[in-house]
């Protein structure tokens, strides 16, 4: 089903409430009433037609607006993928580090297999965070730099120092694969677990670990087939306007 | 155990995938990964990294791009290329594909199509490995993978190549089906192949 403006926004939650992250990002929270999207994005001060690409691009997977995703300002893009990287580093990782600790104390397993496992998702937590600190320190800001320098045609010494230095295909480099070991971490859950009776709390790590997978998986989309295209037109662009 | 056999489809036509999709749900054992349409930067290595059993490329109208995706993925054996034909493909580019189908095709023939792959691929009711317990030389390895040895260390310490080691390496993961070291030291360390002070002491 494609997500329309017209659509009250209480509707598409009923539908799939896996959105309700997503729509956390532009600010909007539950208690939503009646409004339809578009008075939500209008009182949110959101862009409707960015707002509808992000969240139709969620719900159904073979949605992906490449070309019109491109379109949108590198900043309204950069702001969207802050909001995301605040939900995994503030909501997810820490609850699913909380719900793992529960599951070290409550399920009767002997040995030392839930703190392993406990220990394996913590290394896990450490190495996006690097890489979401890394994003948001060095990509980013150039990222903005970048899209200003395009815009406004000012080419300064120090930007041109930046260029030289560090250009988007750095970054391509730099975006490690953590995936592997969140597709790991789930694997050993589901089949190399010792058998127990109470593994309810196991079902509850189980599933925010794949919600967390596919939101990964999501934003790295818009990361890679959006921006960092984006970003080498600007390269481009750039280096035009300073010959 | 019988695994899924995973398919990508690539082509720009959304009708054709979408319906390729739906025909293909009715199988057991098979299921669509991804779809393409073919002008995808890296295309050829988003595929490989996939590693799916089957692609099935649309792509009879654009003869130059079905030979390039042919070019780089026919490296990889496992990976059976279906083209869609609508049946003016020249017979020097069907040629190069395992398979051939053809959008005339009829819902039976079809089938049997895809069953043919099936039943090849070793599916249904044959396992790819009936056991997929690790040999004793692969829990050798696996130990000195978690004590953090390099593949270079590993070889000295067993007398082997490396290639051997890579070898073992590679179907340990898929065996296992972990990919990364320390989700297999993890692995390790739950089965008692090694202890946590054997790890710490080779660090």
């Amino acid at each position: 089903m494609l997500i329309d403006k017209d659509m009250k926004l209480a509707e598409i939650i009923h539908h799939d409430y896996t959105l309700l992250p997503v729509i956390n990002r532009f600010n909007m929270h539950l208690g939503v009433g009646d409004k339809t999207i578009a008075a939500m994005c209008r009182e949110k001060e959101v862009n409707t037609d960015f707002f509808l690409s992000i969240i139709n691009t969620f719900h159904d997977h073979q949605y992906f607006p490449a070309q019109h995703l491109k379109q949108f300002p590198a900043a309204m893009l950069v702001k969207y993928l802050k909001q995301t990287h605040l939900y995994y580093l503030n909501r997810k990782l820490p609850d699913i580090e909380t719900q793992l600790e529960n599951m070290e104390q409550n399920c009767a397993i002997n040995g030392d297999t839930l703190t392993l496992l406990l220990n394996f998702f913590k290394e896990y937590s450490k190495e996006l965070t690097h890489h979401i600190e890394r994003e948001e320190k060095v990509v980013y800001p150039y990222v903005l730099a970048l899209e200003n320098a395009v815009e406004t045609g000012k080419i300064t010494d120090d930007f041109n120092k930046k260029l030289q230095n560090y250009t988007i295909t750095n970054y391509k480099q730099e975006h490690e694969n953590v995936e592997e070991k969140l597709f790991d971490l789930k694997n050993i859950i589901i089949k190399y677990l010792p058998e127990t009776q109470n593994d309810a709390f196991c079902h509850v790590v189980l599933r925010d670990l794949f919600d967390l997978e596919r939101d990964l998986n999501n934003h790295s989309r818009i990361e890679n087939l959006i921006l960092l295209p984006k970003v080498e037109e600007m390269e481009h662009l750039y280096k035009q306007i300073n010959s | 155990m019988t695994r899924i056999v995973s398919i990508v489809l690539i082509g720009k036509t959304y009708l054709i995938k979408a319906g390729l999709e739906t025909f293909l749900s009715e199988f057991s054992y098979v299921s669509v990964v991804a779809q393409f349409d073919g002008t995808e930067p890296d295309i050829e290595k988003r595929i490989t990294e996939l590693k799916p059993d089957v692609v099935i490329a649309n792509l009879h109208h654009d003869e130059r791009s079905l030979l390039t995706l042919w070019q780089s993925l026919s490296k990889n054996p496992s990976i059976y290329l279906c083209a869609l034909s609508n049946g003016e493909l020249l017979p020097e580019v069907c040629s190069k594909f395992k398979i051939v189908a053809d959008v005339s095709m009829d819902k039976m023939a079809l089938t049997n199509l895809i069953k043919n792959i099936l039943t090849e691929k070793g599916l249904p009711g044959l396992s790819q490995e009936t056991d997929n317990k690790l040999s004793e030389r692969e829990n050798d390895i696996l130990k000195l993978v978690a004590c953090g040895l390099t593949n270079q260390a590993i070889a000295n310490k067993l007398f082997l190549s490396v290639h051997t080691v890579t070898t073992h390496r590679k179907n340990i993961t898929k065996k296992l089906d972990i990919k990364t070291v320390s989700g297999l030291t993890v692995y390790a360390l739950m089965n008692k192949l090694v202890s946590a002070s054997e790890i710490e002491n080779s660090h």
